[in-house]
């Protein structure tokens, strides 16, 4: 509980909708980790019940267990809780398979989740590390939409310069 | 967002299957700055978007240049090469030179082999390579991409070197100049679909920098005037048609021999008191020149003979049709940081906490004159000055005094 003795507001609770109707009751301080109802909260302060069309259950099911534990972490300041946040956060990225992590990004950056953001990003990033272009094909599944002869120009230039 | 009511669908909603090959931009951006310049060779080749966020990285971020070393001694080929290249048999190749990257500190080994080529300067991401028989090219060490250029016999009288290098593009233009010539430096230009290299004739009897901005190639003069030339009159189709007698164009007339045409000719009312090497710089629309002292007097005479030991910054303030102008002493750069060598000195914003910080200046070694004197030094006189604190730091410890060849900044482009 984040509520301190010196204040006396109440914690307020929140009901976001996901696409999929699952819906889920959050407090304030967690789902204010996301910038976008961050700005419907300011914005509209009386409104409850917040719908997501774009965001299906599953994934913000996954977005709030990441807020939550951001948002209780922040509230004691305690030095070791960087630590605290980057083990768990490694933890939370390190088995997501590449559908999964791919809504999880398209969810966070649709909430301007922007920490989030950055650590789905980073783990992108390290799922391209030192791989061939056609593994990075063959984990992200994409197709090259090259036309024939830019293939075989991009081919071309990454043969060595002087032969 | 008036949502309550509206969100009563009926359909099922589905996850549809990810689509990483239309990611938003932005969020491709976010991954390539968690990657290392190598990595980002392989993601550019991924898909056509893929490319383009790539490529619009290096167009929307200036990030701090990097530096062209010669390869350590006891560098071996990484496995990365075999990863990187099918040909795994060439990952064997001795390397020969290697990148550093000043953002991010890593060292990135080129297996181009520069054996028989020597790279004698740069500029814009381009550095430019002398082969064996002293024919030029361009090369794009990051994209890949060559364009070779006239052999420097088709310039009368022939060049014995070169040695600082100048390119810019304008429209669908590329223009080389280049200083050549080694008693008195002389402007020579060529297109990159020239067959031979023209001569530039100025006022001047000698020249130590030149550098291009907006489709103009400013040369300093060794008695710190500056010259203006204009290279940006239309397109080379208008050029080409000049030279093919075809007159459907007008503007044809104004390309024949006075192309390109000098604008001005700076002669300042007092010479600055340079030291013993100029170079310029555009600084945000103003021109910076860089006096650079050298010295002999602290330094151990048999090892290390010339070491750099202060800068002294002038400014001149361009403003149309005043033909004399005056150089200003500066204390500081406003903020930004200024990188010079033999290739084109260029300024950039500055990069804190790392090597180049804001008022501070980097720089190569290009004294060209006394760098193959001996085998002990040479290419040695690197490192950061600091107008604020007028002090030197080095950015790369060097193995000893014999840097050869000689550092060059390089702006990594696409």
């Amino acid at each position: 509980m984040s509520s301190s003795s010196t204040t006396t507001t109440t914690t307020r609770l929140l009901m976001l909708k996901a696409s999929d109707g699952v819906t889920f009751e959050v407090e304030e301080a967690v789902a204010t980790k996301l910038g976008a109802i961050n700005n419907m909260v300011e914005e509209e302060g009386s409104e409850d019940l917040i719908c997501l069309p774009n965001v299906n259950g599953k994934f913000l099911g996954m977005v709030l267990e990441w807020c939550k534990k951001h948002a209780n972490n922040n509230t004691n300041s305690d030095k070791g809780n960087d630590e605290v946040n980057k083990w768990w956060d490694k933890e939370f990225v390190m088995d997501l398979d590449q559908n999964t992590l791919y809504h999880l990004l398209m969810a966070a950056d649709y909430l301007s989740g922007t920490e989030l953001v950055d650590l789905l990003t980073e783990k992108v990033a390290s799922m391209i590390r030192g791989k061939k272009v056609e593994e990075i094909r063959e984990t992200f599944k994409i197709k090259s939409d090259f036309l024939p002869g830019q293939e075989e120009e991009i081919r071309k230039k990454n043969s060595w310069a002087f032969e | 967002m008036g949502s309550t009511s509206i969100m009563i669908s009926n359909k099922r909603p589905r996850t549809r299957s990810p689509n990483w090959s239309s990611l938003d931009t932005d969020l491709l951006l976010l991954i390539l700055d968690n990657l290392s310049f190598n990595d980002i060779l392989r993601f550019k080749d991924v898909c056509s978007s893929w490319n383009f966020a790539a490529k619009s990285r290096y167009l929307l971020v200036s990030s701090p240049p990097w530096l062209m070393l010669p390869a350590s001694r006891d560098s071996k080929p990484r496995g990365e090469y075999h990863h990187h290249h099918d040909q795994g048999g060439r990952a064997a190749a001795t390397t020969s030179c290697q990148f550093f990257s000043l953002a991010r500190k890593e060292t990135h080994e080129s297996c181009d082999d520069f054996a028989e080529n020597l790279c004698v300067g740069s500029s814009r991401g381009w550095l430019v390579i002398l082969d064996n028989r002293a024919s030029p090219l361009l090369l794009n060490h990051f994209s890949r991409q060559k364009i070779a250029l006239p052999p420097l016999k088709t310039l009368n009288p022939e060049i014995p070197g070169w040695e600082k290098g100048d390119y810019f593009v304008q429209k669908s233009n590329t223009w080389v100049v280049i200083i050549h010539g080694s008693v008195s430096e002389n402007l020579a230009y060529c297109n990159v679909r020239d067959e031979s290299w023209r001569g530039l004739n100025g006022d001047h009897l000698s020249y130590c920098d030149i550098l291009s901005h907006e489709g103009r190639l400013y040369a300093l003069s060794s008695s710190s005037a500056v010259e203006v030339w204009d290279f940006d009159q239309g397109n080379s189709d208008c050029y080409y048609h000049n030279n093919n007698n075809n007159n459907n164009n007008n503007n044809n007339i104004k390309y024949g021999s006075s192309f390109p045409t000098k604008l001005m000719n700076l002669v300042p009312e007092s010479q600055p008191c340079l030291g013993l090497d100029g170079h310029y710089v555009n600084s945000q629309g103003d021109l910076l020149d860089e006096g650079e002292l050298l010295t002999d007097e602290d330094a151990h005479p048999l090892v290390c003979p010339y070491r750099t030991v202060a800068f002294r910054v002038h400014k001149m303030e361009l403003r149309k049709g005043v033909n004399c102008m005056k150089w200003e002493k500066v204390q500081g750069l406003g903020g930004r940081v200024l990188f010079l060598g033999g290739n084109e000195s260029f300024s950039s914003r500055a990069f804190p906490g790392s090597s180049c910080d804001k008022n501070s200046i980097c720089f190569t070694d290009d004294n060209w004159d006394d760098m193959n004197v001996d085998y002990l030094y040479g290419g040695h006189d690197n490192g950061v000055y600091s107008l604020e604190t007028q002090a030197f730091k080095p950015y790369f410890q060097f193995d000893d005094d014999k840097v050869d060849p000689p550092p060059f900044w390089i702006v990594p482009s696409l």
